[in-house]
């Protein structure tokens, strides 16, 4: 220790090049010295303009505190500590066999669960008070999360984790993990409870489990960057956007095999069968439209103008309307699925993404991508009814009481 | 906290001007890299101002070495701005990202996931702040190992003898490398990646606290930490032996953060000697980027 090169510097005086020789090295200044030269006039308006600019970026100069929402985030709850979601891989309690959902029903401590993409964390917000009331530590890059179709649990997909985390639907607390799911972008359980599916946007794969138990079935490299995906109502196929390649295609879940490619608009991300199961409904983000196929036929049938960036899509709850959010225009429209028009747009600014319906029917909650808010739109007028600060990037967003998925 | 006007202005950015860019440009897929990719750039504007701020009066008042002019720092700015603003890691995403993303691929399609150190422990997977401190060692013990292969390698230091040619070593010298020696070590941190997983949402502050240490590590100025902060954490005087003209090729100090790496591998020089920085003539490059990098690409292919 110490004494690697120990004739270095002893030896500088016969190892130093021809331009080193006379650069004087190791100054001593006094304090006058120092001071003269930190305020030299080559110099201190330099620093005096950095330090005004940097002011303005960390927000010392920026909007006043008393006018920042209140935040009071719990990084980590108690009930997470003690958690058994930590250990992996945990046997998998398997899903309710019934068709019916048991009788779970809303109760009062029921919360809003948020996905923050950007800082791998979930928000709780409190559903009365509009007001994140904790957040916490759940793995890297979740996206998008789901129930089971038993209701029982919530599960959101750490896309770089390569896990799944299970939790509680009412209040958002960690069940249990489950490892070795590779890079789960979107996940879906296909209709009838046979299957779970995986896609991975990066890495051009779709993987099929058993949803029973989350084994793998098999894993199909399906080309470009697949995105989104949707069942048929039979649960005989899955229908797979893919975001780089404009096209879309179907996985016949029987043998697991590619049954075709075709191509839709540019950028095609969020996917939704129509209640009927006749036609696909395609958001086109690289354009203004939901592009509507007919996947018997593998044709497109109509493309209905909302507004530029339409991305994904949620169900009113009324049997008949959907919303579809328009990740550039910052906004989202009412579709009328039986007629296949749109009934309106309204303003949710920052990049709409995934969104979420009352079980009243009152409010569409949405996630804004770029400005960190939650965004509450009352569903009758239409108006913004509350902004809800959360985290860097908020993605899937869910509350047990929710309004139907249809 | 400022990261949530960083957050704010980087989305108002991307929402009012990259956005519709994107999307009249048919390249709206790339929207989360692009939102990334602002953000890395406030970071980075931000960083240097504050760098600037409070690493350039240390130079004046505590100078290593004194410079009639700083004319030869010049080049370096250059390359901090390329590098900390976000153009040398855009580029090498686009040119890379088909190997690291063809090595992860091949991993996963093999079932091979990488790990996540913070899976040791349940308290870690609750805790960032722990878990942020061990990638911040992982990773560092990795940039150890890698910087020692670029003393070591022949073909390696080649390149790496642009970022030890610098004869006036000041707070800009931390990013002056040859884009290929910048490329090795993208794809050396992408295996380190698959290796050990990397948290996306600390990503931008372990290069951030590992700029910060090297920015000042490699500044013109004289002090040290103390014969324990030395040991600690890696000093401006502990570097400048690195860079020293006698270490050259063989090298001492190898550590980018944490000098225990040195202590531990016997690679350590405590004395903090004054010395003058540089490489020998033969290793030497000229002054210009675009000339530096020529000759780098040069000497690639075997010229002296």
């Amino acid at each position: 220790m110490g004494g690697y090169l120990p004739s270095i510097a002893d030896g500088l005086a016969q190892t130093l090049p021809d331009g080193a020789v006379g650069r004087k090295v190791h100054l001593e200044l006094s304090w006058k010295q120092m001071a003269q030269r930190l305020f030299s006039a080559r110099v201190f308006p330099a620093h005096a303009s950095a330090l005004v600019l940097c002011m303005a970026f960390v927000g010392c100069s920026g909007k006043p505190r008393e006018s920042r929402p209140e935040r009071r985030v719990e990084m980590f709850p108690a009930a997470e500590k003690s958690e058994p979601a930590a250990a992996p891989a945990e046997p998998v309690e398997p899903l309710a066999a019934s068709d019916t959902k048991p009788d779970i029903k809303p109760d009062s401590k029921d919360v809003a669960i948020v996905l923050d993409s950007g800082e791998d964390a979930v928000s709780l917000v409190d559903l009365r008070e509009y007001k994140e009331i904790s957040k916490f530590h759940i793995g890297k890059e979740p996206h998008h999360l789901m129930a089971t179709p038993d209701d029982r649990f919530l599960i959101v997909a750490n896309a770089v984790s390569n896990n799944l985390v299970f939790l509680d639907p009412h209040s958002g607390e960690i069940q249990r993990r489950i490892a070795n799911i590779s890079d789960p972008y979107q996940i879906g359980f296909s209709p009838d409870r046979k299957w779970f599916v995986t896609v991975s946007l990066r890495l051009d794969r779709v993987d099929i489990y058993k949803a029973d138990d989350f084994s793998l079935v098999k894993r199909l490299v399906v080309k470009k960057a697949p995105s989104h995906l949707i069942f048929d109502a039979a649960s005989a196929n899955v229908f797979v956007t893919l975001q780089d390649s404009n096209e879309i295609a179907a996985i016949r879940l029987s043998d697991q095999t590619l049954l075709w490619k075709m191509p839709v608009g540019k950028t095609p991300a969020g996917i939704r069968m129509t209640p009927d199961d006749k036609h696909l409904l395609v958001g086109i983000m690289g354009s203004n439209y939901v592009e509507v196929v007919d996947w018997r036929t593998r044709k497109t049938v109509k493309k209905v103008v909302t507004a530029e960036g339409a991305h994904n899509f949620l169900p009113r709850g009324d049997g008949k309307n959907v919303f579809v959010s328009n990740r550039v225009a910052g906004k989202v429209c009412e579709l009328d699925e039986n007629s296949l028009t749109v009934n309106r747009c309204f303003d949710v600014p920052g990049g709409p993404d995934c969104m979420e319906v009352t079980k009243d029917g009152t409010e569409l909650w949405v996630t804004s991508r770029w400005v960190k808010k939650v965004h509450v739109v009352d569903i009758a007028t239409g108006k913004m009814k509350k902004i809800i600060p959360v985290g860097r990037s908020p993605h899937g967003v869910y509350f047990f009481g929710h309004a139907a998925r249809s | 906290m400022g990261d949530d006007q960083f957050d704010l202005l980087a989305g108002w950015i991307y929402e009012h001007a990259a956005q519709p860019a994107l999307y009249k440009l048919g390249l709206i897929g790339l929207d989360e890299l692009a939102f990334d990719g602002i953000t890395f750039f406030l970071y980075g504007l931000a960083q240097i101002l504050l760098i600037y701020i409070l690493v350039r009066p240390l130079e004046s008042m505590f100078p290593a070495e004194e410079w009639k002019s700083r004319k030869g720092t010049r080049v370096d700015i250059v390359y901090t701005l390329l590098t900390r603003l976000g153009l040398v890691p855009l580029l090498l995403f686009f040119v890379l990202m088909p190997v690291t993303s063809g090595l992860d691929e091949w991993l996963r399609l093999h079932n091979l996931l990488p790990r996540e150190l913070e899976l040791l422990s349940p308290w870690l997977l609750a805790n960032p702040l722990p878990s942020f401190f061990l990638y911040l060692v992982a990773i560092d013990f990795s940039n150890y190992w890698r910087h020692r292969l670029q003393h070591r390698l022949e073909i390696w230091w080649k390149l790496h003898s642009l970022h030890h040619s610098q004869k006036m070593l000041s707070l800009w010298s931390d990013d002056r490398n040859h884009l290929v020696d910048d490329s090795v070590t993208w794809v050396w941190f992408a295996m380190v990646t698959a290796l050990i997983g990397i948290p996306p949402a600390q990503f931008i502050w372990l290069v951030a606290a590992s700029r910060a240490v090297e920015s000042l590590s490699h500044a013109n100025v004289r002090f040290g930490f103390g014969p324990v902060g030395d040991r600690i954490l890696v000093s401006p005087k502990f570097h400048r032996m690195h860079h020293s003209i006698a270490a050259g090729k063989a090298g001492c100090n190898f550590a980018t953060l944490f000098p225990i790496w040195d202590i531990l591998f016997g690679t350590a020089d405590f004395q903090h000697h004054a010395v003058a920085t540089g490489v020998n003539p033969v290793d030497d490059y000229p002054e210009g980027y675009l000339a530096q990098q020529w000759v780098g690409v040069k000497r690639l292919f075997g010229a002296k």
